[in-house]
């Protein structure tokens, strides 16, 4: 298939809050999602980067139809996700699926591991009836438990081994697309690697496509081929993985990216690093302009007065600040 | 006083801690989360204490600090020698002394460890109300002085604002500067960043490591995460299933572990993988710490093992000066 698997046009989440107290309280919006434009082409993974509140978690549950956009559209194999009727959602579901943050509450509690694997296969009929405890069996090898362990339940198995059940189940329906929202972040870090080698093995030997989210950088930078840096509602910053860990532009993701640490001694205590003022303003009111602006160490006046566009920072690479094409960003990025 | 390892000469440690038995009795039996801890922390000094969840590096300091439940918990063996007396033995009106005062503490989750039901003024100047007995009003001028140390914007009117109006980042400054106030010698952060995202982390960290030089204090930094270490500790202690299994320098570590656990952990982080290959990850799980045990804990994950490790005893012996490890292999230099 041509284009990409996955796209979103100008993609809008908002949700209703009520401000203030009593009757006197007002309705506003929370805009999570605030006009996301990305793609994410069949076979890749598209690493999402950002800090809590950036609206990450909530762009990824719409990828997957359990938010619903104010506007804007989700278009996956070339077809828009709005406004399908129920059977056209049953047939599409399957294909999108998801991993949670913490297998301790994306499981059932009830269910033994061999039940948990096979609804999906029972409910969405990719697997005939006869051949699903077949399939289950099969399934959990893949992923590395033990065939002997379907009859037990999540609370018997450790951290690592619950994320094994929780993508075991993703997998169960043969997707074609994976979102994967913080999958390694609940877990220690001799476990972490042992999880994130497995989610690398299942996409190259199931050519599957994956939005990965996660807050450590390092990971996402292992395991994406393009990044996507996100602040406040909206993508800054989109490239290929080393283009933009290697020279990121958006002055956020450059110091997102300086943030980071790593275990390096020396390293640690002589790079300079992007001290970043303040917290990210509230997404009820955005600021106006560019959103960072009122955070930004190289912001002008006419930041504050007119959104970004995007500007071409070099092959698939492209950043949403105005001080690029400028060539003033440039010049400061040197005096960081 | 004994003087000690790793210790200056002639110099007296802040702290001291030696042969620290923790151990929960349960219905099935007996958890053994720390077992025999010993290390000693200069005055003034960074010290990293690294594990995983169950390694024991928090039962270890709250364990100091008197915080285990008693039961399941019980102080089976130790001592902990800070400032001429002996934390294991003081009462608990001596404790109360010390706590809060002498030793401060910083937690993990600065979302519950806040009383939702005071104002921030209120819960900072507690411990200077109970400590240093101050007014209401002295106790005031002092809490807006720490406010302001720890950078928080416009803290005269925030102060008197309840913890649901601070961010998370916000919430863990007010945290440090409650633990501040009265001045101690020893600052314990259990995870102080974990919850915070990496630009704030990045802030907290500051702070803690600048409040650390101004002032002279010690600092324990309890965390998972090598790059904290990495960034701020000046040595390091890294736990295994509940005993340190080798403590150095910061750099001395980092350069060159002693320790096959300290070694696969560090090869198994995404930051030091070449790109485009698998991870090396350390097969296994962490050990159930239920029951006896003989042997090194690592070695059934231990690519290094052979068949003395699993029956011999493993104590923390010092190899070079300063870099001490609990591997009998590297202790006699065959890894």
């Amino acid at each position: 298939m041509d284009g990409p698997l996955l796209e979103t046009k100008d993609l809008c989440v908002w949700f209703p809050v009520r401000r203030g107290r009593g009757l006197g309280a007002k309705k506003a919006m929370v805009r999570a999602v605030d006009g996301v434009s990305l793609q994410v082409a069949a076979g890749e993974t598209l690493g999402l980067v950002g800090e809590s509140g950036c609206g990450k978690s909530t762009f990824a549950r719409t990828l997957v139809l359990l938010e619903k956009p104010v506007s804007g559209e989700v278009l996956f194999e070339g077809r828009s996700l709005r406004g399908l009727g129920a059977r056209e959602l049953r047939r599409v579901r399957p294909r999108l699926q998801m991993i949670f943050q913490d297998p301790y509450a994306s499981l059932n509690p009830r269910m033994t591991v061999a039940d948990a694997l096979a609804e999906p296969m029972i409910v969405h009929g990719t697997v005939p009836r006869a051949e699903v405890p077949a399939a289950v069996a099969r399934l959990m090898e893949r992923v590395g438990l033990a065939r002997r362990t379907m009859r037990k339940y999540p609370h018997e198995f450790s951290g690592g081994q619950r994320q094994r059940i929780a993508i075991a189940r993703a997998l169960a329906t043969e997707p074609r697309l994976i979102v994967a929202d913080e999958p390694v972040s609940a877990l220690d870090v001799s476990v972490q690697a042992q999880i994130i080698n497995l989610l690398r093995e299942l996409q190259a030997e199931m050519g599957l496509t994956m939005v990965f989210i996660s807050h450590d950088l390092s990971v996402v930078r292992h395991l994406s081929r393009r990044i996507a840096v996100m602040y406040l509602g909206r993508i800054v910053e989109e490239g290929p993985a080393e283009a933009v860990f290697a020279e990121p532009r958006h002055p956020y993701a450059h110091a997102l990216l300086s943030a980071a640490m790593t275990p390096d001694p020396r390293r640690e205590r002589t790079r300079p690093r992007i001290p970043l003022p303040g917290e990210p303003p509230s997404p009820i009111d955005p600021p106006s302009g560019c959103r960072f602006h009122p955070r930004c160490p190289m912001a002008g006046p006419e930041c504050a007065l007119r959104g970004p566009e995007a500007e071409s920072c070099g092959p698939d690479h492209r950043a949403w600040c105005m001080r690029l094409s400028a060539g003033k960003a440039d010049d400061a990025s040197v005096s960081f | 006083m004994r003087r000690v390892q790793g210790g200056k000469r002639g110099q007296m440690a802040l702290l001291e801690v030696s042969n620290l038995r923790t151990w929960f009795h349960t219905r099935e039996g007996v958890v053994r989360a720390v077992d025999g801890v010993s290390f000693a922390l200069e005055a003034g000094e960074m010290l990293g204490v690294v594990g995983e969840s169950g390694s024991g590096k928090s039962v270890t300091f709250y364990s100091l600090l008197g915080l285990v439940p008693v039961p399941p918990g019980r102080i089976e063996s130790g001592r902990a020698l800070f400032e001429g007396c002996d934390l294991l033995q003081i009462s608990s009106q001596g404790m109360r002394n010390v706590r809060g005062r002498r030793i401060a503490m910083v937690f993990q989750d600065p979302m519950t460890a806040l009383n939702p039901y005071m104002t921030v003024a209120a819960q900072v100047a507690e411990p200077l109300t109970v400590h240093e007995g101050l007014s209401h009003a002295e106790a005031r001028v002092r809490v807006l002085e720490a406010l302001r140390a720890v950078g928080i914007q416009d803290a005269e009117r925030r102060m008197d604002l309840y913890p649901h109006a601070f961010s998370g980042g916000m919430r863990q400054r007010v945290m440090i500067a409650m633990a501040l106030t009265t001045n101690p010698a020893l600052l314990v952060a259990d995870e102080p960043t974990t919850a915070l995202d990496v630009t704030v982390q990045s802030q907290i960290l500051d702070l803690i490591a600048g409040l650390q030089r101004n002032r002279g204090m010690a600092v324990v930094l309890i965390t998972h995460d090598l790059g904290v270490v990495a960034r701020a500790c000046d040595r390091v202690a890294v736990m295994y299933a509940g005993r340190i299994v080798e403590s150095a320098r910061t750099e001395a570590l980092f350069d060159r572990p002693r320790h096959p656990y300290t070694e696969a952990l560090m090869d198994s982080l995404p930051s030091t993988a070449p790109a485009g290959a698998p991870l090396r990850a350390i097969p296994g799980m962490p050990p159930d710490l239920l029951g006896e045990r003989s042997g090194c804990p690592f070695a059934p994950r231990c690519t290094h093992a052979v068949d003395r490790c699993r029956t011999a005893e493993c104590a923390l012996v010092e190899t070079e000066p300063g870099h001490a490890t609990a591997c009998i292999r590297a202790q006699a230099g065959e890894w």
